[in-house]
């Protein structure tokens, strides 16, 4: 592959003309013959550098299909959860909005564009995984409540980081010690079950009964804080 | 019923813990069950608004993975995936991102490339279906055949929505019996090393690649003897 220098004959190249020699070279590529990176990356630094919608948009038409099958290649996509292209556009925009200038000039070549544009889509794989993950700690609550008490769902309930500091902070000082604080934050910030801490921490909690009787003990503390209270009636 | 569950019994069921048969009662026990609410009430509004706070957001956990933190940083996301089960099966996921093509160059795409036996389109023997949305650079017809030393390989296609195809393969060879081929790899690749999908070979010795976006990709089969390689693949209109 080439490098990235003798680049000022590049900068002065339309957009169009540097897309379709960033598609020749995508086709050369393909064809396992050398290529030329510095079209389709001149392409990345005017989108980045200089916000240039036409290039982003000749970006996205070039990429997308690539940016698709790393996500369906994702073991953590699962087809039909989520539209495929929607994920494509949220990689874009990840890249996008996390790529300001400064970062992009770290970028020494287009490989290292495209594995950060990878990266991206790695995390969209990710938040969908994680919103996955989040119902499902969830679904026993909600199954239980049913109809009959708070049935929000997650999006919903949607808090600032600020205020759930000020939440754990309120819930530690109710806290009687490092092993009801290990319960405490396993069980409700890490979305560990009691088995499981226990499996981690066989030590400090010889039986999973353990477990249960700290957690049971700390919240019906929490019940009768009334600053709590306050919080939990929102 | 004399056999209401205790309060312990309730927080197994909301932390699915539960023995079915405690599970079952639950659901079917009016005063359990409302007493069960209750917990769950108080116990949800705690996992909402605690739930996965300390965790590095997804990106974060990410660039942590590839090295792309500064040190300090880097340090703090490490001691929170050493003590966390779900960013450590995040790291995992982000590791197999960024690394798959990685693994592959360094493993087998040297193998792979040595043994390549790039497939020959049998013009004259495949059907000529003039609007079928898949076609080889030069050629505008559908339901193709291929030869690979003894091996015959049959591509079609079939459209499942307007920009997502169904890739069907099927490997014959007039000295094997059906079913030789069975559990062989076959790789969908948009460009050398990056792979669409994977897929093995069945009983019927037939392969299939379903949701498969328009664009232009290659077809590797490990046989065994070599990589038979399908190139130049257009599915759709080739647009991307």
């Amino acid at each position: 592959m080439h490098s990235h220098g003798g680049n000022e004959s590049i900068t002065h190249l339309s957009n169009d003309l540097l897309a379709k020699r960033c598609a020749e070279e995508r086709e050369r590529f393909f064809r396992r013959q050398p290529t030329d990176n510095r079209f389709c990356f001149e392409l990345f630094r005017r989108a980045i550098l200089y916000r240039n919608e036409h290039a982003w948009q000749i970006l996205y038409e070039q990429y997308s299909s690539l940016v698709s099958g790393w996500i369906r290649q994702s073991s953590g996509f699962q087809a039909g959860q989520s539209d495929l292209e929607e994920l494509v556009n949220l990689t874009f925009t990840k890249f996008w909005q996390s790529v300001p200038a400064s970062k992009f000039r770290s970028f020494v070549s287009l490989e290292a564009v495209l594995q950060y544009l990878r990266l991206c889509a790695g995390s969209v794989v990710m938040d969908m995984a994680r919103r996955r993950k989040h119902e499902s700690r969830l679904m026993p609550y909600e199954t239980i409540m049913g109809g009959m008490a708070d049935h929000r769902n997650v999006e919903q309930d949607v808090l600032d980081d600020l205020t759930r500091q000020r939440f754990w902070q309120e819930i530690q000082t109710l806290l009687a010690n490092e092993t009801e604080m290990k319960v405490i934050f396993c069980y409700f910030i890490l979305g560990m079950k009691p088995r499981q801490i226990q499996a981690a921490y066989p030590d400090t909690f010889p039986s999973v009964e353990l477990v249960y009787q700290i957690k049971r003990n700390v919240l019906n503390r929490l019940r009768r804080s009334k600053s709590l209270e306050r919080w939990l009636k929102e | 019923m004399s056999s209401h569950v205790d309060e312990r019994a309730l927080e197994q069921v909301l932390a699915g813990e539960a023995p079915p048969h405690v599970e079952e009662h639950v659901t079917t026990c009016a005063l359990c069950r409302r007493r069960a609410a209750e917990l769950a009430t108080e116990e949800a509004v705690l996992i909402r608004v605690l739930l996965r706070m300390c965790c590095p957001d997804s990106l974060k956990l990410g660039e942590w993975v590839a090295g792309l933190l500064p040190e300090s940083e880097a340090r703090n996301v490490a001691h929170h995936v050493t003590v966390c089960p779900q960013c450590q099966e995040e790291a995992a996921l982000a590791r197999e991102m960024l690394h798959l093509s990685t693994r592959e160059s360094s493993l087998t795409v040297a193998a792979r490339k040595a043994r390549r036996l790039v497939a020959t389109l049998l013009a004259d023997e495949s059907p000529s279906l003039a609007t079928a949305p898949f076609a080889l650079r030069g050629a505008p017809a559908s339901g193709r055949q291929y030869q690979v030393g003894s091996l015959r390989i049959t591509l079609d296609l079939e459209r499942e929505a307007p920009a997502s195809y169904t890739i069907f393969g099927l490997i014959v060879s007039e000295a094997e019996d059906i079913g030789h081929f069975e559990g062989l790899r076959v790789r969908l690749e948009q460009a050398p090393d990056v792979e669409v999908a994977t897929t093995e070979v069945d009983d019927l010795d037939t392969f299939v690649f379903a949701h498969v976006t328009p664009g232009t990709y290659m077809i590797e089969i490990e046989t065994g003897e070599g990589v038979a390689v399908i190139e130049d693949l257009i599915v759709g209109n080739g647009q991307h």
